[in-house]
């Protein structure tokens, strides 16, 4: 159990476990399938130890070009994080659904009309562009499909 | 297929396949293509999928924005109803299921012409599920294709890139237009249980017909409307298990569709042949050079992190209102084809022509139910009243010919009242004036004769009258029949039975 | 009437009195605030031009005869508003020139029920923060110690009413980004329930958390102001199609009949020993005001900053995306466009915000979805499933709205324990729950030499805004702990405008 001795403090015990034993457990990512890795019953596996984040490959994902130092800095603090997150494997969710709107709305939906007054002039649109050309807005050359 | 036969001659198979003729039978006879077919259809809705910023094709670049299809940084999307509708509907008249629950997910990639880097999208609860294509070849043959999913999601904006040729390759710098990002798009996927590439385009046919049928797309693979890939692998016929596939993207018509098919099986059949290996990865179609050309490998598979869109809620879809919406529907094109052919008795030919018209084949139906004389009627629809409509530039629908009255026409004209010619000119007013075939035939005076006894009478004077058209005919001359029945009908005004005439000249010249 | 020291409700009527004109209010503010916030740093961008042409449509608006809920308040907006023509960074270098082509709705209701709007105020870039230090520009200080962080993220709407540079702001949160600086800065911050106030125009952080909110010195100015900005928007779609009763007339002023639900897990005894006299107080005064205090469970309550560190980052992650430097904001140059994305978005973002897009892209990523992100939001569904058993024996829960004081700045320079500051809060921002934090008194920090004031949360069922500003105003008014402390800029601040008019 997460236990928060002190607040102010960043230091946590997670119930049975000490904190140096964290890279002992071992899991088997579930294997990556197209588009989401949506996989049924793997709620028992999923306890990571905080060195497996490859914080390139996911900095890759978001486009951010970190440099060396930030890759080591947000390494060591991610993991951090996630030695803490790594106790919500222990919460048991089993019999309960995901959370898809805290308020209880559903269907909400408009009816197909125009809102002339939520448009932009091409002034407007184009106003803030760091580079616009002939009405467009200008990127550098694209190379194949991103991702 | 000799040009196959003469590659093969010259020591090779043509690796891109020859463009247009599928490969010769003894080769195919070998093979088996599986096709899947995977399209995207504009919507047909007054406004975006997300915002009020109208759904339109064309217009300056960047005219057609607002904050939420430019993803200006704090807005928001709201979906259309009827977008939502549409799809719908398009799975309903495909027998797709339609699920209790449905909702949008985030599909995340980044893009210069995908405004938010995210694509608002569905993902493992489309708002339909399975359903079948039945589609008819240009020879008759029927088949049938399972559909995966039909979805709804928002298009992207359109890039064009500063290059001499307009091409991505080469090309120093992009220009976008985000007009055409939010216009609502459906997803449609269907299985590969297509076997040639003409079996692929008569599925995306029968989409096109039905979904512009429905009123939910225009289907315009010019404009953009529609368009689609295919996933195409080869096998051995008799195989289990599939071949590894290569997606064909850019293919920008139907004709396009079929080229790229052949050219693709082709070119994987000479693949393997040589002892190569199909890669998995995707090509684009080269309209001029009559090829497919590798984009990228698709091993490296994007990772779109499909998580729900916490900017929407859930979609509940109500029974009855699917009910409603599956009562509603028009007959499908498919379902009018197969009546066409199986209970009418109509040639292929003619029956795509008829379907390939909603609006003639409404007409025509409208008549037949009334007239109950399918073929007869079909003569008029496709043969006079199809020319008066296109010399005037009017549709039959719009034009002053009602079905009652047509369908009065074709039991008079069916049943011996008025002839051929007659029948022609009554159209003719018709669709003039409007009104109906009983009274202008009235009116004219072109009710047919068929009194055996007055037509013989004056058939003997015919006779009396020629007596050399008479003696030439019985020394053989027996197209001077034509003469006489023509002298016959001349001497009766037209209104003479041409049949009967015909039999009694027979009968009385021997 | 003292337009810097009394509270928008005595503005509004004066100025809907023809006291003063709207005008008159707008020039003795500017003017104020201009020299006030050297020492607060909480305005990021003043909007003269636009206070004044608001000023001169509020008096045209009077002069035919027209009464306004907020004429002639003076209001600050936290920069992740969008207003058209106005600079709008959210706190960050990759948005440091965006002129927003549109308003906020919550904003222009806010401006439509007769606010003045003096300017864009100072936050953790895209509101991720609990302290204004990770602000890309100024950083602003608490109004009672200028060592010490406002809190944040709402760092400057909170510093701009707790240093009495405007009498209300709006802020936003999404973890506790209102209630902890209101905590900190000896105000009233509340934040309504999920779907109340439209998101439309606020720059999104994390879609199903965030929400837009009132600071004010007094809960019934709080009231007033949710009233505003309250109701159902067409162009929100999480916005609740729910009439919003008005909340800020025929506040109770006793608590008789409430029970008031204390958390077991939000146990005092884990704060500093003054701290923790000073919320025992709290509770004690709730009772003598005739409330009887509850004892409620939240079990789920320990996963709350694993949960929301979770769920936050990974919508966040996807919700900045859009800053790629194709359409507005900072371009740096690449040779191709993935050059330019990844290097744009390395110059532009800073860490707090770059480390929630690696967390929140991870939590996302292929084959780790369910262990995080969906793990999390069911773990969400047992907060809720917390609250609402909570809720049958309790009408109000009460707690801390944080574990400390406001820290001075560089305090915490690990994250972690930095967001642990949201521990309180973040339960009920994952439900979605109307909250606020009320003050509830002061105490002297170890590291410190001056009464530093504490806030007391209070939450109540979703939807029961009413209730809640009801409870807060009976507390409110029999403690008036806030009326006990001086901020620091108090005894610089002049009472007279330039021009001398007002007294």
């Amino acid at each position: 159990m997460f236990g928060l001795a002190d607040p102010c403090n960043p230091v946590f015990l997670v119930h049975g476990l000490e904190p140096e034993d964290h890279h002992l457990i071992v899991v088997c990512p579930p294997a990556p399938e197209l588009g989401g890795g949506r996989v049924a019953s793997r709620e028992r596996f999923l306890v990571m130890a905080s060195d497996r984040i490859d914080i390139r490959h996911v900095a890759k994902l978001a486009r951010l070009a970190l440099t060396e130092d930030e890759v080591a800095l947000y390494g060591a603090q991610l993991g951090n994080l996630m030695s803490h997150v790594d106790a919500l494997a222990q919460l048991d969710t089993a019999e309960v659904p995901a959370t898809a709107q805290v308020i209880p709305s559903r269907n909400v939906q408009r009816a197909d009309a125009l809102r002339p007054e939520t448009m932009l002039t091409r002034e407007a649109a184009l106003a803030n562009a760091p580079q616009a050309q002939l009405g467009f807005f200008r990127v550098p050359r694209i190379i194949g499909e991103e991702g | 297929m000799s040009t196959i036969d003469s590659a093969r001659a010259n020591g090779g198979p043509h690796a891109e396949g020859v463009g247009g003729a599928e490969p010769g039978a003894e080769r195919l006879s070998n093979w088996e293509a599986v096709i899947g077919i995977e399209c995207h259809v504009e919507l047909k809705t007054e406004s975006k999928m997300f915002c009020g910023c109208p759904n339109q094709f064309g217009g300056a670049p960047n005219t057609n924005v607002c904050p939420v299809c430019l993803a200006m940084p704090g807005a928001l999307p709201v979906p259309n109803a009827l977008a939502i509708e549409h799809v719908v509907r398009a799975g309903l008249a495909f027998g797709a299921e339609i699920p209790e629950h449905s909702k949008f997910d985030r599909k995340n990639y980044f893009y210069p012409d995908m405004p938010k880097n995210y694509q608002i999208s569905q993902y493992d609860m489309p708002l339909t599920q399975g359903g079948v294509v039945k589609y008819w070849l240009e020879d008759g043959t029927r088949g049938s294709c399972r559909l995966t999913r039909i979805h709804l999601e928002e298009d992207t904006g359109k890039s064009t890139h500063a290059s001499a040729d307009g091409r991505l390759a080469g090309a120093t710098s992009s220009l976008v237009d985000f007009n055409r990002a939010g216009v609502p798009l459906m997803e449609c996927v269907g299985e590969p249980d297509l076997r040639s590439a003409d079996e692929a385009v008569a599925f995306l046919e029968t989409l096109a017909r039905t979904f512009r049928e429905l009123g939910v797309s225009d289907v315009k693979m010019e404009e953009g409307s529609l368009r689609c890939d295919a996933n195409v692998s080869v096998r051995l016929r008799g195989a289990t298990e599939y071949g590894t596939k290569a997606e064909i993207k850019n293919m920008n018509s139907f004709r396009s569709v079929r080229r790229a098919i052949v050219s693709e099986i082709a070119r994987q059949i000479a693949v393997i042949e040589s002892g190569g290996r199909v890669i998995q990865e995707t090509r684009g179609w080269d309209e001029g050079a009559g090829v497919t050309r590798s984009q990228r490998s698709k091993e490296q598979a994007h990772d779109y992190r499909y998580f729900p869109d916490p900017d929407l809620v859930p979609l509940d879809i109500a029974r009855g209102d699917v009910d409603r919406l599956r009562t509603a529907l028009p007959t499908t094109p498919y379902a009018r084809f197969e009546r066409y052919l199986d209970d009418y008795g109509i040639d292929v030919k003619r029956a795509t022509q008829l379907v390939d018209d909603a609006r003639l084949s409404a007409f025509y139906d409208a008549t037949v139910s009334i007239s109950n004389n399918p073929l007869g009627t079909l003569a008029f629809v496709l043969g006079d009243l199809s020319r008066l409509a296109n010399e005037s530039g009017t549709h039959v629908a719009d034009g002053k010919v009602t079905p009652p009255a047509l369908a009065e026409l074709v039991a008079l004209t069916s049943s011996n009242a008025i002839n051929s010619k007659a029948a022609k000119q009554v159209l003719e007013t018709l669709w003039a004036e409007g009104g109906s075939a009983k009274a202008i035939v009235e009116r004219e005076g072109l009710a047919q004769v068929s009194d055996r006894g007055a037509i013989e009478k004056i058939v003997d004077e015919v006779l009396a009258a020629n007596a050399q058209s008479v003696a030439d005919y019985k020394a053989g001359k027996t197209n001077v029949l034509g003469f006489l029945t023509g002298a016959v009908m001349k001497a009766s005004k037209g209104k003479a039975n041409p049949p009967l005439v015909q039999e009694l000249l027979k009968e009385k010249l021997g | 009437m003292d337009p810097i020291r009394d509270s928008a409700a005595a503005i509004a009527r004066a100025v809907n009195a023809h006291e003063v004109s709207a005008a008159e209010v707008a020039e003795t503010v500017l003017a104020h605030v201009e020299r006030a916030d050297a020492s607060l740093l909480a305005f990021r961008t003043l909007t003269p031009e636009l206070l004044r042409e608001q000023a001169r449509l509020v008096d045209a608006r009077l002069a035919a005869g027209e009464t306004l809920p907020l004429a002639g308040v003076p209001v600050a907006l936290k920069d992740n508003l969008c207003v058209t023509g106005t600079r709008t960074t959210a706190g960050s270098k990759i948005l440091e020139s965006f002129v927003a082509p549109y308003t906020a709705t919550a904003v222009s209701k806010l401006l439509a029920a007769g606010a003045l709007p003096v300017g864009k105020t100072n936050l953790d870039e895209f509101a991720m923060g609990s302290s204004g230090e990770n602000s890309a520009f100024e950083k602003p200080r608490n109004p009672y110690d200028l060592d010490r962080v406002p809190g944040g993220s709402s760092a400057g709407s909170a510093a701009a009413v707790g240093g009495f540079e405007t009498p209300i702001s709006l802020g936003s949160d999404t973890g506790g980004s209102i209630r902890e600086p209101a905590a900190f800065c000896n105000i009233v911050g509340f934040k309504p329930t999920y779907g109340r106030v439209s998101r439309y125009g606020l720059i999104a952080f994390a879609s199903s958390l965030d929400q837009i909110g009132p600071f004010a010195r007094t809960v019934e100015d709080a009231a007033l102001t949710y009233d505003a900005i309250a109701g159902h928007d067409p162009l929100d779609a999480t916005s609740v199609d729910r009439v919003a009763e008005p909340t800020a007339s025929g506040l109770r002023t006793d608590l008789r009949g409430v029970r008031v639900g204390i958390v077991k897990q939000f146990d005092l005894a884990s704060l500093a020993p003054d701290v923790r006299a000073c919320y025992e107080a709290a509770y004690a005064d709730l009772e003598r005001l005739g409330a009887t205090l509850v004892e409620v469970e939240l079990p789920t309550a320990d996963y709350g900053v694993a949960t929301y560190y979770l769920i936050a980052p990974a919508e966040c992650s996807s919700n900045l995306a859009r800053f790629d430097g194709v359409r507005y904001g900072l371009r740096v140059d690449g040779a191709d466009v993935g050059e330019m994305y990844e290097r744009t978005r390395e110059a532009g973002f800073g860490p707090e915000v770059k480390r929630r897009i690696l967390i929140g892209t991870y939590a996302l990523s292929s084959g780790y979805y369910d262990a995080y992100y969906l793990k999390a939001q069911k773990a969400r569904t047992k907060f809720a499933q917390d609250f609402a058993r909570a809720f049958e024996r309790c009408d109000v829960i009460a707690s801390p709205a944080a574990s400390t004081p406001a820290f001075t700045f560089n305090a915490k320079s690990d994250p972690v324990s930095m967001y642990l500051m949201d521990y309180y809060t973040i339960p009920i921002s994952l439900a979605g729950l109307p909250s606020l934090s009320v003050p509830c008194g002061a105490v002297v920090p170890e590291d410190g030499t001056r009464p530093m004031p504490l806030g007391l949360q209070l939450a109540t069922p979703l939807f029961a805004e009413r209730e809640l500003l009801g409870i807060a105003h009976a507390y409110e008014r029999a403690t008036q702990h806030a009326q006990k402390l001086t901020p620091v800029t108090e005894s610089t601040m002049s009472l007279r405008a330039p021009s001398g008019n007002l007294a």
